[in-house]
């Protein structure tokens, strides 16, 4: 009976192969046990990197990452975007994004917005920007003391970086947009919606003011309408390394992630598909916030635009022409090879289109 | 010879479904980037909205009359929070504008 039972326990623990019939049986049952933990396991939630709220507004907080050893002066603010929440910068240890910078020497700052809720509503983009962003980088910069600061902006919170940099009075060093949708004009599919919005055949501020908050549902569904509306091939990725635990934690947390789509304000939302998409004002250099105008020629920080070329959400084309609208004399373009989602970080270690670009930028102590 | 075979009928798997996957998605692109889908959804979209607005109003004079609050109501209250919270923010904001000037005085 024990030696039953041993047996047992190595096939689960996958110490022992078992061959029937030419099949490793041991690495079959590890595969579809792996595969179905997905369902049958507790939720996972992971916070890998110690962190500190140094100030909240509203829904939203602004997190520090403290360096054990400081080798910038030039800490890093980082602005995530408002469909989905921004624990895809720490999802996992060794492949984190936050863990990363703070272990090779930066101090890190994460304006993280929150999730809206009904009293929300009129929260618009010039809020984000002003009272959020500008705000956050104010209280980042008291508080590291610092005199200079590195913006970096992922998918639509990159947007917001690039305008708010446009408009702000404060030090901003260096400027890096991750999969940033700057020029709206270029759209990979859809082309009948966007022209019936240009138009102006086409109207959504009524079905937005008639929610006042866009459902988590709506959102998510909207991007998969984007992307890929039918989307199963994610769970024969896991099938055919889900004999493989990390790859099942991996695969599970991010999977929780891509599923966890937030509201999104009304507010917001009207002025995204108004100001940026039907008329592109940004590129156009008439867009307004709280009564300035933005013009991407007044951003002289050093600049860096990362794009990937299998990204269906935020195409290289929507990135590009920020390097030929801004005054910068110091700007840098990187196509990386992957998704809307590539982050390219292993052991710890700052990926290298950035750790090319951004320590000999960022003050060395 | 079986094991790599399996191992390989995964991974055959998989690509298979990511290349059916994408032209799934490509034709379901196609069927709905119509100009008549658009005008069609504009216009039942216009409906729709016109039939949630009776709903919320109607559920706004039920909930009155059994002295119960709307969440349009329970919104509102959360607004004025956030105006209250606004105001503190602009008060420390204005501290920390004086702890600077303070600072660089000392100097």
């Amino acid at each position: 009976m024990k030696k039953k039972n041993d047996h047992l326990n190595s096939l689960k623990s996958g110490t022992t192969d078992l061959e029937i019939a030419n099949i490793n049986v041991t690495k079959e049952y590890l595969r579809w046990k792996g595969f179905f933990s997905h369902w049958t396991e507790n939720e996972l939630m992971q916070q890998h990197t110690q962190r500190e709220a140094i100030w909240k507004k509203n829904k939203a907080t602004l997190w520090h990452y403290p360096t054990s050893q400081k080798k910038y002066k030039t800490p890093l603010f980082l602005i995530y975007s408002l469909v989905n929440q921004p624990f895809i910068l720490d999802l996992l240890s060794g492949e984190s994004v936050i863990q990363s910078f703070v272990e090779n020497g930066f101090d890190v700052y994460v304006l993280d917005f929150g999730i809206p809720r009904d009293e929300d509503s009129d929260i618009t983009v010039d809020h984000y920007i002003v009272d959020y962003i500008q705000r956050g980088v104010i209280r980042a910069l008291h508080h590291s003391k610092a005199k200079k600061i590195s913006i970096v902006g992922y998918c639509l919170g990159g947007t917001f970086a690039a305008v708010y940099t446009a408009i702000s009075n404060e030090p901003i060093e260096n400027l890096i947009l991750m999969v940033t949708p700057i020029d709206f004009q270029y759209f990979p599919s859809y082309n009948q919606w966007v022209e019936a919005l240009r138009s102006g055949s086409l109207n959504v501020d009524d079905f937005i003011d008639a929610y006042g908050i866009i459902p988590a549902e709506f959102v998510k569904f909207g991007v998969r309408l984007l992307t890929s509306p039918v989307y199963v091939s994610q769970y024969l990725s896991l099938l055919n390394r889900s004999y493989d635990p990390n790859y099942v934690l991996r695969w599970r947390l991010f999977n929780k992630w891509t599923n966890e789509h937030i509201p999104f304000a009304g507010g917001a939302m009207k002025q995204l598909i108004n100001d940026f998409v039907k008329d592109n004002k940004l590129i156009k250099g008439e867009l307004m916030i709280r009564d300035k105008k933005v013009n991407l020629r007044d951003i002289k920080a050093n600049l860096l635009v990362v794009s990937s070329n299998l990204d269906y959400l935020v195409p290289k084309e929507q990135s590009m022409p920020i390097l030929d609208l801004v005054s910068s004399q110091d700007k840098s373009y990187k196509l990386l090879q992957g998704g809307h989602t590539t982050l390219n970080v292993k052991d710890n270690k700052l990926p290298d289109y950035l750790e090319e670009w951004l320590p000999q930028r960022a003050d060395p102590l | 010879m079986v094991n790599k075979e399996r191992v390989e009928l995964y991974k055959a798997i998989k690509i298979t479904s990511s290349i059916v996957e994408q032209e799934v998605n490509n034709w379901i692109k196609d069927q709905i980037n119509h100009k008549k889908v658009v005008q069609g959804t504009n216009i039942a979209g216009k409906y729709y909205v016109h039939v949630m607005k009776c709903v919320q109003n109607s559920m706004g004079h039920l909930f009155s009359h059994l002295n119960i609050p709307s969440k349009k109501e329970v919104t509102n209250i959360g607004k004025m929070v956030l105006q209250v919270e606004e105001k503190i923010d602009k008060v420390e904001d204005q501290v920390i504008s004086l702890q600077q000037k303070v600072e660089r005085l000392k100097k």
